[in-house]
């Protein structure tokens, strides 16, 4: 269960948005926007997996990758990439959200990388500006 | 060639765990802190979602890596990373928190892989705001559950006090690693 | 208020001056009174111990605790003191101390005594000696080698003859280590079954993971 109370409006809007993600990007198979302390938010997700330790993988994820990316003082983690044997997992910063949200993707051998990230990257830039509108 | 000893800094959430490694690193710690939004858990601004990680070189190439983990239980992915490793716990408590029996029962059953074949100590931190009730509690939960850990009273901000705390463990350490090799 | 004074034994300061002059130094000090009354605990309840200059401490045997008016740093330095007047408090007359007190351990009390007092050992140096608890050393005063001792102990029950031999540390060290460990309870004679089933001793290594902590911390003697 979210922690942090966002409007009933944002969710909504976000559960959509995650839907047309789903739905509409080959190959993508869930989708989860996770608050950056590992809170699930809303998700989209197929059967057996769970929401809640995707959050938190997701938010560890994204922290290992801030973290490496200030070490080598490349700036701002945009976004990690997990290559596994049976797919990928797309983990996407939200731009311009605080307190921090990562939105993240899984696909399978249909998507292309590159393909999931563009999609992942445009459903993030449009919830960010709907948060910024509902809040 | 040296060795490294790893140790993990595991409790609940507002312990002391980052502020400990903190202390006690050589280095800048590498952190990896999120704006909390959990308040059911913690009043605390910011928690650490994937570890913590400072340092002490020795010489001759001798490593201690200091690992500290998030406290929630939905990063319980996290605690199981480092256990089979990790030759030393320190278990940190907060005093003011509700039931640290509780959380002492919880997290001695959680991390009970690097109790199989590592040590540990108990740092009870905040202790100053109270009259030692937590550290005899433990002590006797401790001795009820025939295990074998000191149990401290810690400022975790305070270096003197985490060198002490870290130097008892490591005597442990070394006690152990001088065992397994006779055997 | 009437009360019930201490056995004349254990009671020291103005009231006795001819006694005090017959003992070493430091037996009159109030450290050697608190070590006699730790070996002796089971006979009291409650014992008040007022400290000329410095204040009150009341010992709760029931509860294993004590509690004090002054500031916890004076804790050390008054068990030099020489003029102090202990006694004990029958169960039906004792008063709770305010609550304004400090509450403290009463194995701490002890340890902080033991530290201070005469290393008097009644144990034989064969008789295998076990560690039941640590001392809370961030919160107590202690040396480095307090630590090393607890290490070693933590992995076996060892005698003193086996503490001296297999650790680096001089006999005057370690025994003053075992007094003040088994005058707070901290250490405690083993059982033969116990010491029969426990790994046999292992030294300190010279040069080991530990020393070189001690030695990068700056901490080495």
């Amino acid at each position: 269960m979210p922690a942090k109370k966002h409007s009933k409006v944002f969710q909504a809007l976000c559960q959509e948005s995650l839907r047309q993600l789903v739905t509409e990007t080959a190959g993508v198979e869930n989708a989860c926007l996770v608050s950056g302390d590992g809170v699930e938010i809303s998700a989209v997700l197929g059967e057996n997996v769970s929401p809640g330790r995707i959050a938190a993988m997701t938010s560890s994820m994204h922290a290992l990758g801030a973290a490496i990316t200030r070490e080598l003082k490349m700036k701002e983690c945009r976004s990690v990439i997990v290559d596994g044997d049976a797919g990928s997992i797309i983990m996407v910063r939200l731009p311009v959200a605080q307190p921090e949200l990562v939105l993240a993707v899984t696909c399978g051998h249909r998507a292309t990388v590159g393909g999931a990230l563009f999609a992942a990257r445009q459903h993030a830039r449009y919830i960010s500006e709907k948060l910024s509108e509902t809040t | 060639m040296g060795y490294e000893h790893i140790i993990l800094f595991a409790g609940p959430v507002g312990a002391g765990k980052t502020t400990a490694i903190s202390t006690l690193s050589e280095i800048p710690v590498v952190s990896t802190e999120a704006i909390n939004t959990d308040f059911s858990i913690s009043n605390k601004a910011t928690t650490t979602v994937a570890m913590d990680y400072g340092q002490i070189s020795l010489e001759e190439g001798h490593l201690i890596r200091l690992y500290g983990v998030p406290g929630q239980e939905r990063f319980d992915f996290v605690w199981k990373l480092f256990q089979e490793r990790a030759a030393g716990l320190v278990l940190l408590l907060d005093e003011s928190a509700k039931e640290p029996l509780t959380d002492l029962d919880f997290f001695l059953d959680r991390f009970a892989g690097v109790l199989n074949h590592g040590v540990a100590v108990v740092g009870i931190t905040r202790s100053e705001l109270s009259s030692s009730k937590s550290l005899s509690a433990c002590c006797t939960r401790l001795q009820q559950r025939r295990l074998k850990v000191p149990v401290f009273e810690v400022d975790a901000r305070d270096r003197e006090q985490m060198v002490v705390l870290l130097t008892a463990l490591v005597s442990m350490v070394q006690m152990r690693e001088t065992q397994l090799e006779a055997d | 208020m009437s009360m019930s004074p201490l056995a004349p034994t254990a009671r020291f300061g103005i009231e006795a001056p001819a006694r005090a002059a017959a003992a070493a130094p430091h037996q009159h000090a109030l450290a050697g009174a608190l070590a006699r009354l730790a070996s002796d605990r089971h006979r009291y309840a409650h014992v008040r111990v007022r400290i000329a200059d410095v204040g009150t401490l009341e010992l709760d045997f029931n509860e294993q605790s004590f509690r004090y008016d002054f500031d916890r740093n004076q804790l050390p330095r008054c068990m030099h003191s020489q003029r102090y007047v202990l006694t004990a408090i029958l169960a039906h007359h004792h008063t709770p101390a305010g609550d304004t007190h400090r509450v403290g351990r009463l194995c701490d009390l002890f340890w902080i005594a033991g530290l201070a007092s005469a290393t008097d050992l009644p144990v034989p140096p064969d008789t295998p000696l076990k560690l039941v608890q640590w001392p809370n050393f961030p919160q107590l005063p202690h040396k480095i080698e307090h630590i090393q001792l607890c290490g070693m102990l933590s992995a076996q029950p060892m005698s003193l003859r086996e503490i001296e031999e297999h650790s680096a540390f001089d006999s005057q060290r370690v025994r003053s280590f075992v007094h003040a460990a088994m005058v707070a309870g901290f250490l405690e004679r083993c059982s033969e079954t116990e010491a029969l089933f426990a790994p046999a001793p292992r030294a300190l290594p010279k040069r080991g993971l530990l020393s070189r902590l001690l030695d990068r911390l700056g901490l080495l003697n």
